[in-house]
């Protein structure tokens, strides 16, 4: 990959990612009102807007997150399975997108009851514990990604040894 | 996250058996693996979004006629 399409990738892969922490938190806000407004209307337009921010902006930013960093790391000397702090941020944003693709469907289901009329039963205890854990693992994930702590894996050892091997047959 | 701009990771070591993976990695999986235990511990025990069992407040806020209503103290209804 040449040094210009880095850039631009790097651009994209990094507003998608700062976007998709931002997207997580507005969502976090909504579900504390959620969890702790007495006011019905308030817990239902919660709902409503999570289940609205969950689709509309923290899903595509998390898939668009999760693409251009293959994409980064697959078209630079990082690769993939290389370097423990790569693996590792994969693993983890692999681990992040499953849960929210397996967790939005409750929360569309909750917002669904909260719009029906005489059903807003549901809608207390607001939605916390995933959206917290996910703003933690995001904000793990940024720091490896930022100080790229020290580590090569075997095979990243095996590519470095075999790199070695070739650049000095060819000397 | 990457940035090829800042790759700046000394080479492994060329001889013998591949580097061991470093501390910080096996810290990283121990407080994984305690979240991820506590996670599954919520769950199980029914720590669920929405609806925890104490609060039940009918639609509009009022209480509803015919099916339990529980409101608790403070609640704007």
């Amino acid at each position: 990959m040449s040094p210009e399409w880095r850039k631009l990738w790097l651009v994209v892969h990094l507003a998608l990612s700062v976007g998709w922490i931002g997207a997580v938190v507005a969502y976090l806000v909504l579900g504390v009102f959620a969890a702790t407004s007495n006011d019905v209307e308030t817990v239902r337009a919660a709902w409503i807007a999570m289940d609205l921010t969950g689709w509309s902006a923290i899903v595509p930013l998390a898939i668009g997150s999760l693409l251009t960093g293959l994409i980064m790391s697959l078209g630079t000397p990082w690769g993939l399975f290389r370097y423990y702090w790569v693996l590792v941020t994969l693993a983890l944003t692999v681990f992040c997108v499953v849960i929210l693709l397996l967790h939005m469907p409750s929360v569309s289901a909750v917002a669904r009851t909260m719009r029906a009329a005489g059903s807003l039963r549901d809608g207390r205890g607001g939605d916390l514990l995933h959206p917290s854990l996910g703003l933690m693992v995001l904000l793990a994930i940024m720091v490896l990604n930022v100080y790229k702590p020290q580590g090569v894996t075997p095979y990243g050892w095996r590519k470095q040894r075999e790199r070695r091997r070739a650049a000095e047959r060819n000397a | 996250m990457t940035n090829p701009d800042e790759e700046s990771q000394p080479d492994a070591p060329e001889h013998g058996a591949p580097p061991p993976a470093p501390r910080w990695v096996k810290v990283f999986a121990i407080v994984l693996g305690i979240i991820l235990l506590s996670v599954i511990i919520l769950h199980a025990t029914g720590h669920r979004m929405g609806g925890h069992g104490g609060h039940r407040i009918s639609d509009h806020g009022q209480h509803s006629s015919g099916r339990t209503a529980m409101i608790a103290p403070g609640d704007n209804v």
